[in-house]
């Protein structure tokens, strides 16, 4: 027994000879030792992972809204000319969770009607206070958007989760600084702890100082000072904070727009919303602006088209590729308008044997200041659903088969 | 935000070090008055220095293997230039141009990053707007122009107004500019409903 108590004792000491040494050398790398190491965050876009499987699933607003994410993204209408009103808008995007998927991306906005000037405020409870100044966003599908105190209230509490090349991170708004006051034993200490405004004024201050002035810009801030950033331990599923490395920075790139004009009205905004109200700026207007349909108007000369040569007849004669047709099918509300002026294309005589067959056209105008023949050979005009067939009067429409199946209006002019 | 702890200053901070200092001075004495007790103490301090070898050893460890590193990368050059053009928003306000020659000009400019190689004369584009394509788009080096005439239909499929829309995109060294124009009050509140219901993409595209 007194054997075994001695080794005990023998290795205590061994165990406390060597915890000093430890604790010695601790201290000497610690304070002593000049090695520095610098870790470096990137914070670039924050597309979720499994966008491309997800893309059958979302609407086309959707996918570009999500494939322009960005940590922040800025909208200024900083109202130079007077023309609406001055809003500064601040889009924070992040994740609910680490699997980074579309189903947890969140979206949370700031705005400000006006120029926002940061200002010191007393609060109690630092943490959990939140800038009265702002209207506050969310939105989970990138389509609407909703205010009120419903909202997330962007305080000190709120850690967000974020992407960085394709891991999950947290960051968190930690900045804070003491000024102190007075002299040695009675020297006070004031503690200041920064909030969203903060971030805001600063985000803003970067985008009206950009080198390239106004538009549609990107800038990369350092916003090492107001977050603090922890990794993802895959093992134990826990955010960690990285307590070894000397100097720890985190630099995000940001996209924003810069306009010299006024907000005029809500659609403008980020959110679709100003002070919460999404008719803001809409005023009753003497002109009623609803419509069935809207249609965009093609006027094709014969350049477009293809043309035969016919040693029977002794000239052209016009069709309507392939190509063209498939392109005017990918591209449902248009009107098609076609002109063959002969005086242009002198050779040009006709339409061709289903020349224009399944192309839809609205009006079709052939003009001539000479007297001149116009073939309209067979099935040429079959399936086009044409509304108007105008010519001068020196065009003489000569009809070869059946070359129209639908009712048509003739005009002479 | 400035919090309202304003502590007893460097003075409360020493006091308060300072008591409990003393406390425990007091306490280690009383307790090395006797054998059973100094023994104790001896074992405590042991304890104590081996735990913090511990940690200190976890610490070093870290110190040691700690590398400076990098997370992460911004495509930097994917921002400030683009290889081909495109504009994107969902809504547009077209704005009164009060020096225009002609009466009731209404106006949309934004700039964006600059455009890699467009050479409107030496290669050939086709300008999509909302997947329609601009067939008469005119190019030229640095500038191309296009004019979109618009037809508003009633739920009778009557026309109830024809708007033509203007527009340019000229390509500089360090941005490029889209500018749109439309002229008439009616016209220009007709186009504004359409990008309230459609949105805006224009790209430009290399025809290869």
């Amino acid at each position: 027994m007194k054997i075994f108590k001695t080794i005990c004792n023998v290795c205590l000491i061994i165990f406390v000879i060597i915890a000093l040494i430890i604790d010695g050398f601790y201290i000497y790398l610690k304070f002593f030792d000049n090695k520095t190491t610098t870790g470096i965050y990137n914070i670039d876009d924050q597309i979720p992972v499994d966008l491309v499987e997800q893309s059958d699933n979302l609407t086309d607003q959707q996918i570009k809204e999500l494939e322009a994410r960005k940590l922040f993204n800025v909208q200024y209408y900083s109202n130079s000319v007077d023309n609406g009103i001055e809003v500064q808008e601040l889009n924070i995007n992040y994740f609910t969770d680490w699997t980074l998927t579309t189903n947890a991306v969140r979206g949370t906005g700031m705005q400000y009607l006006g120029n926002y000037v940061p200002y010191t405020s007393t609060a109690n409870d630092v943490d959990s206070f939140v800038k009265p100044d702002f209207w506050y966003y969310d939105t989970t599908n990138f389509i609407s958007w909703s205010g009120g105190k419903v909202a997330t209230q962007l305080n000190r509490d709120q850690k967000l989760i974020i992407k960085i090349d394709d891991k999950p991170y947290r960051i968190q708004l930690t900045k804070s600084w003491t000024v102190e006051d007075g002299w040695w034993i009675f020297k006070t200490t004031k503690y200041y702890y920064s909030d969203w405004g903060d971030v805001f004024a600063d985000v803003l201050k970067a985008v009206k100082t950009n080198s390239q002035g106004y538009g549609e810009w990107y800038i990369t801030l350092d916003l090492s000072d107001y977050f603090t950033i922890e990794s993802f331990n895959e093992e134990t599923k826990k955010f960690e904070k990285d307590t070894t490395t000397d100097i720890l920075k985190n630099y995000a790139t940001i996209k924003f727009n810069y306009y010299e004009n006024g907000l005029a009205n809500s659609s403008q905004s980020l959110f679709g919303l100003i002070e919460g109200d999404k008719t803001y700026g809409y005023q009753s207007s003497d002109v009623d602006t609803t419509y069935w349909q809207d249609r965009i108007v093609y006027n094709l000369d014969c350049s477009y088209f293809n043309q035969r040569e016919s040693s029977v007849y002794n000239g052209k004669f016009l069709s309507v590729s392939y190509d063209l047709k498939e392109i005017f099918k990918d591209m449902p509300r248009n009107k098609v308008n076609i002109v063959i002026d002969l005086d242009n294309y002198t050779d040009i005589i006709g339409i061709d044997y289903n020349g224009f067959e399944d192309f839809k056209i609205d009006t079709l105008i052939i003009k001539s200041s000479d007297n001149k023949n116009f073939y309209l050979l067979n099935e040429c005009l079959v399936n086009t659903k044409l509304q108007f067939l105008k010519r001068d009067s020196t065009i003489n429409l000569v009809f070869d088969g059946n070359v129209i199946n639908s009712e048509y209006s003739e005009v002479v002019l | 935000m400035m919090s309202n702890l304003l502590l007893f200053g460097k003075l409360g901070n020493a006091i308060f070090f300072g008591i409990i200092v003393v406390v425990v001075v007091i306490c280690l004495i009383l307790l090395l008055k006797y054998e059973q007790s100094r023994k104790f103490v001896l074992y405590i301090v042991a304890g104590i220095i081996i735990i913090s070898g511990v940690i200190c050893g976890i610490g070093a460890y870290k110190n040691i293997k700690a590398e400076s590193y990098i997370v992460g990368s911004t495509n930097v050059s994917n921002y400030f230039i683009q290889e081909s053009y495109f504009y994107n928003s969902s809504s547009l306000i077209f704005y009164l141009n009060d020096y225009a020659e002609e009466d009731q000009v209404y106006e949309f400019t934004i700039n964006s990053v600059p455009v890699k190689d467009f050479n409107g004369k030496e290669k050939k584009y086709d300008t999509y707007f909302n997947d329609y394509i601009l067939f008469s788009a005119t190019y030229d080096v640095g500038i191309i122009k296009f004019n979109i005439p618009f037809e508003f239909y009633s739920i009778e499929n009557e026309l109830i107004c024809s708007a033509d829309l203007k527009g340019s995109i000229e390509f500089f060294s360090d941005k490029t500019t889209l500018k749109l124009s439309v002229i008439g009050d009616e016209e220009q509140q007709f186009l504004t409903k359409y990008f309230d219901n459609n949105g805006i993409t224009i790209k430009v595209v290399e025809n290869i």
